[in-house]
């Protein structure tokens, strides 16, 4: 069997492994694994900080969480979701990120960049999306990352609270509240 | 309708079992909750209704498309880590600017690298199966330096401290990188650092060094009883100045120092806003805030524990409002609770570290509750990613005053991490150089001292 096929072979198989199969190998400093790993999930952290209210430096955020999974590789457990612990330190990073945002003005700059982006984004779909994205900013922070987490990330309520560092009573509590809002917002019809 | 089951709640039509609706939906429901709630939606018109309208809700969102990456970040990601890589295994300091240098220079090699595993990718023939390729053998790698043992690192930092303070006693924060109005603020943490250091074997000149401290300290005092010159950061320099004072007098009770003390704890009284906290100034328009509060406190709790009565009352006042800097998942904010998003970690370290320091010195307050010791846990649990030595000191001390196994052990992790990040340059030996937050404000001095202090919590 020559190198090619062995190569071919081996790289089709990665692909098809599931995570915590590749995190093991990861641990153990295959950065070819890892490689794997960007591709599956960088769309999945990129949404994730959509999530958060990340427009503008959300690719630049996802780059800088798979560094830090990468550099903590070992602290990942095989017994978690790899998602789950992705948006752990993604929103370590992006609080990492805030804090960085040393003067409040150019904080409030880019606060009212993220809010145009997203406008933007909103307008430049169906009136259904424009909808959607209006209806989604109505809501209170809190509940919005949690509805969006859920329906957009597909998380768990306890991989929620584990996320987002709230207990899994505040989840249900906020999936709840944000779903009555957005059932008046959006006009839902029977 | 259930009449036995209505309430009235925000988002609820009246029936308490409302909120199982979109738990059950999103299949989050298991168990006897399952059950539970499955036998009442059969009687609860209300709960079928709303369900039905979640489920359209959660269409009209699903709806939305889901975002993708301009580009594929892949490439990008796989070379920094390769940058990374090649400094960390590099023999020296990881900070400083010999270390810029050094990952500069290591850019060649990790290029080198990312080239094998970009050209594995692509599925060349020529290559080796993917195993062999991944990562140079460790035998290839310079190894790193072992970090010294905890009171090297201590004993080198307060040679340092020694050899660079000022003949008058203080030390100058300008010609080590920091704010001139923070003189006493950072006189006060080499003082705090030295002081702490009490084995009968530390060497004389640090005995000599606090001394000379003590006095400059006593002479930066004003009329009004507080240390320091009028400035924004005046209540800092008042708060830490009054901290390592009444730890000096703790350890060697002097007259001299008590009267100037007791001066410099009226001045805490009388700053004390009417809501028990303490801000910038003392003025209608300022709000009492997290950080400065709780320096006031350890200083009111000092002068309580050396026998000044008076300090009682405001420091009662003082720790309930700081109490109510806490939010339901036991983080502090810094003027309210849960307004300290982007400080939470370290607002939460010092508001723990004063209430752990309370309870033991005060007893039977129960300032600390399960929610405030989670919160600390999950804190000390996450990876920094760039140094905050501020953070680490009060992390530390609320880690040491917490008293449990499990802190002992994240204590442990955390100077570990703090040993790692000494200078390794020959300059300024012992020393952590100036980076992470507030390092422009304090320079090298206060890099050491809170390294110092982080590194001495739990001997």
């Amino acid at each position: 069997m020559n190198g090619a096929m062995v190569t071919q072979r081996n790289s089709e198989s990665l692909e098809s492994r599931p995570d915590p199969e590749l995190m093991k190998l990861v641990t153990r400093g295959r950065t070819d694994v890892f490689a794997v790993l960007v591709r599956r999930h960088q769309n999945f952290l990129l949404n994730f900080f959509r999530t958060l209210g990340v427009y503008n430096d959300a690719e630049d955020l996802v780059q800088d969480t798979f560094v830090r999974v990468y550099r903590y590789r070992l602290r990942y457990k095989p017994t978690a979701k790899l998602t789950t612990f992705l948006c752990l330190v993604g929103r370590q990073v992006w609080i990492d990120m805030l804090r960085r945002k040393r003067r409040r003005d150019e904080l409030n700059e880019d606060l009212a960049k993220e809010s145009q982006a997203r406008e933007k984004e909103g307008k430049s779909g169906s009136a259904a999306v424009v909808d959607v994205e209006s209806a989604l900013g109505k809501l209170p922070e809190a509940m919005r990352h949690v509805v969006m987490l859920n329906v957009y990330q597909g998380l768990k309520y306890h991989e929620i609270a584990e996320a987002l560092d709230i207990p899994v009573g505040t989840v249900k509590s906020r999936m709840f509240q944000a779903m009555h809002r957005l059932r008046e917002v959006l006009n839902v019809p029977e | 309708m259930c009449p036995s089951e209505m309430k009235t709640n925000e988002g609820s039509e009246g029936c308490r079992r409302a909120e199982d609706a979109a738990a059950y939906l999103r299949h989050e429901l298991a168990g006897r909750e399952a059950a539970d709630y499955e036998a009442h939606r059969k009687e609860c018109a209300e709960c079928r209704q709303l369900e039905a309208d979640f489920a359209r809700v959660i269409r009209r969102l699903e709806a939305r498309p889901a975002a993708t990456v301009s580009r594929d970040l892949t490439d990008s990601i796989l070379q920094r880590i390769s940058e990374e890589e090649a400094a960390e295994a590099m023999p020296v300091g990881r900070t400083g600017f010999g270390a810029m240098l050094l990952r500069a220079a290591a850019v060649a090699v990790a290029a080198a690298g990312l080239g094998a595993v970009i050209y594995m990718r692509q599925g060349a023939p020529a290559l080796p199966a993917v195993a062999t390729v991944a990562k140079p053998e460790a035998a290839e790698v310079a190894k790193a330096p072992v970090p010294p043992r905890k009171t090297e690192a201590i004993d080198g930092a307060l040679q340092w401290l020694v050899s660079v303070q000022e003949p008058g006693g203080a030390w100058d924060p300008v010609k080590w990188g920091g704010k001139k109005e923070y003189g006493v603020s950072l006189t006060s943490m080499a003082l705090l650092a030295l002081r702490r250091n009490d084995r009968a074997d530390a060497p004389a000149d640090q005995a000599q060094s606090v001394n000379r401290a003590v006095d400059y300290l006593l002479a930066q005092q004003n009329a009004d009883g507080s240390f320091g010159p009028e400035c924004s950061g005046r209540m800092y320099n008042h708060g830490i100045g009054s901290v390592a004072l009444l730890e000096r007098l703790a350890q060697r009770d002097d007259a001299r120092m008590r009267e100037a003390i007791g001066r410099a704890i009226g001045f805490i009284r009388d700053q004390q806003h009417a809501d028990g906290g303490w801000g910038y100034e003392k003025k209608a328009t300022s709000q009492a805030n997290t950080s400065i509060s709780v320096w006031q406190l350890d200083a009111l709790l000092l002068a309580r524990k050396a026998g000044l009565k008076d300090a009682n009352p405001s420091l009662m006042k003082g720790l309930n409002w700081l109490r109510s800097m806490v939010d339901e998942q036991g983080t502090f904010g810094y003027q309210k609770a849960q307004d300290g998003q982007t400080e939470a970690d370290t607002l939460t370290a010092m508001g723990t570290h004063c209430l752990f320091t309370a309870d033991s010195q005060i007893g039977g307050q129960g300032l600390v509750n399960a929610r405030i010791r989670s919160a600390l846990r999950s804190m000390a649990s996450k990876p920094d990613s760039e140094p905050d030595f501020y953070r680490s000191y009060f992390l530390a001390s609320a880690l040491d005053a917490g008293k449990s196994q499990e802190y002992s052990a994240l204590l442990t992790d955390l100077q570990r991490v703090i040993m790692s990040g000494r200078s390794g340059r020959t300059e300024n030996p012992g020393s952590w150089d100036p980076v992470g937050r507030w390092s422009t404000v304090g320079g090298r001095l206060y890099t050491t001292t809170m390294a110092t202090l982080s590194l001495e919590e739990g001997i």
